[in-house]
């Protein structure tokens, strides 16, 4: 019969073996396929998973604007993008997502690579959020200029999928007030004909 | 009940479900480990574990599944594998449980790591049929923690 602590030995020596050697794999991976490093992952979401979205807008311009938002322009082209306090981040419609797409708000995308390149919404850059280089491509937007308070729209896969929610914690990190997170994601403007691109990010 | 623990204890039996379960970890490792951003990403979305666990979990466990189903499908260390992938199979049926229980649907991350574009009560049924199939493979590893010859195979290391 095997001594008790004979097996804790093993175990224990199976599990450093395991944990050295994907120390080592993940060192070796490339940047698809490396884990990012630790620290960095927002709190996992709490059950039933999907978050509640903030309430969409009315289209028309916001009465309720918060005192240090930028007051509502009657000729200003873009109402439904105003920016409000204390709203980092909203959820908008697939008809919203056409609109921002159509005056040039930068679109990002938090799929996988290898889902970006197999087809992305024209122009969106890619931000894998469980990919090791993540931080960097963050960094690079980041230092691109773009204002912490102009929008930025975020998707993923649609469906339950959370990775524009992860995205968005970490742009929010950094400063971002203005996410609009596109809950139909690629799946919707792909089934609804609208400009797609396949491929890696130039 | 005699010839049913006799048969159950058999090593020819016992050796069966040693490759059997040393190999089902195996190729369940292997596309873990081909990527772990997708493994972290099936784990997170389990909505159990915290935050700073998911990624050392994500990196270490598809590896240990790999070393225990190795060691146990060449009959090394019989007993501290199947301690381990025990372990493993009792926390995959308990996370699945849950998640089951809530009706949060969750894609299992065992064999695969992709994302199911399945309807909630398709992914639901996926569920109770994972359950069952780590079951099976508990009753495996019972199986085989339960020989008290401990035999191995043939060409291995003898426990005990």
């Amino acid at each position: 019969m095997q001594s008790t602590p004979r097996l804790i030995l093993q175990m224990a020596t199976l599990l450093v073996v395991a944990f050295l050697v994907s120390v080592w794999s993940n060192a070796l991976s490339g940047p698809s396929r490396r884990l990012a490093p630790l620290g960095v992952l927002p709190k996992a979401a709490p059950p039933p998973a999907m978050p509640t979205p903030n309430p969409i807008p009315d289209p028309t311009p916001s009465q309720h604007a918060a005192p240090e938002a930028p007051a509502p322009s009657v000729a200003k082209p873009t109402p439904r993008f105003e920016w409000k306090a204390g709203e980092p981040s909203r959820e908008i419609s697939s008809q919203e997502a056409a609109e921002a797409f159509r005056q040039g708000i930068p679109f990002l995308d938090a799929r996988r690579t290898e889902d970006y390149q197999a087809g992305h919404i024209r122009g969106a850059l890619a931000m894998p959020v469980w990919e090791a280089d993540m931080d960097e491509r963050l960094t690079r937007f980041d230092a691109s200029g773009h204002p912490l308070k102009s929008p930025v729209v975020l998707y993923c896969s649609g469906g339950d999928c959370q990775d524009s929610e992860l995205l968005a914690s970490k742009l929010v990190a950094l400063g971002y007030r203005h996410l609009l997170i596109y809950r139909g994601g690629y799946p919707d403007w792909a089934t609804k004909g609208r400009p797609i691109h396949r491929g890696a990010q130039p | 009940m005699k010839p049913l623990k006799a048969f159950l204890c058999h090593p020819w039996l016992t050796q069966r479900a040693q490759f059997l379960l040393g190999g089902l970890f195996i190729l369940a490792a292997w596309p873990k480990l081909m990527d772990p951003p997708g493994f972290a990403k099936a784990l997170w979305a389990y909505s159990l574990f915290p935050a700073w666990s998911i990624l050392p979990l994500a990196l270490v466990l598809p590896w240990l599944e790999l070393v225990c189903g190795a060691m146990l499908a060449l009959g090394l260390w019989v007993k501290a594998a199947t301690a381990w992938l025990g372990l493993l199979l009792l926390g995959f049926t308990l996370a699945l449980s849950i998640n089951l229980a809530r009706r949060h649907p969750v894609d299992c991350g065992c064999f695969n790591v992709g994302i199911s574009p399945s309807s909630t009560e398709e992914r639901l049924r996926d569920m109770r049929l994972a359950i069952l199939r780590d079951l099976g493979m508990l009753a495996l590893a019972a199986l085989i923690l339960a020989n008290p010859g401990g035999k191995a195979i043939p060409g291995g290391r003898q426990q005990g």
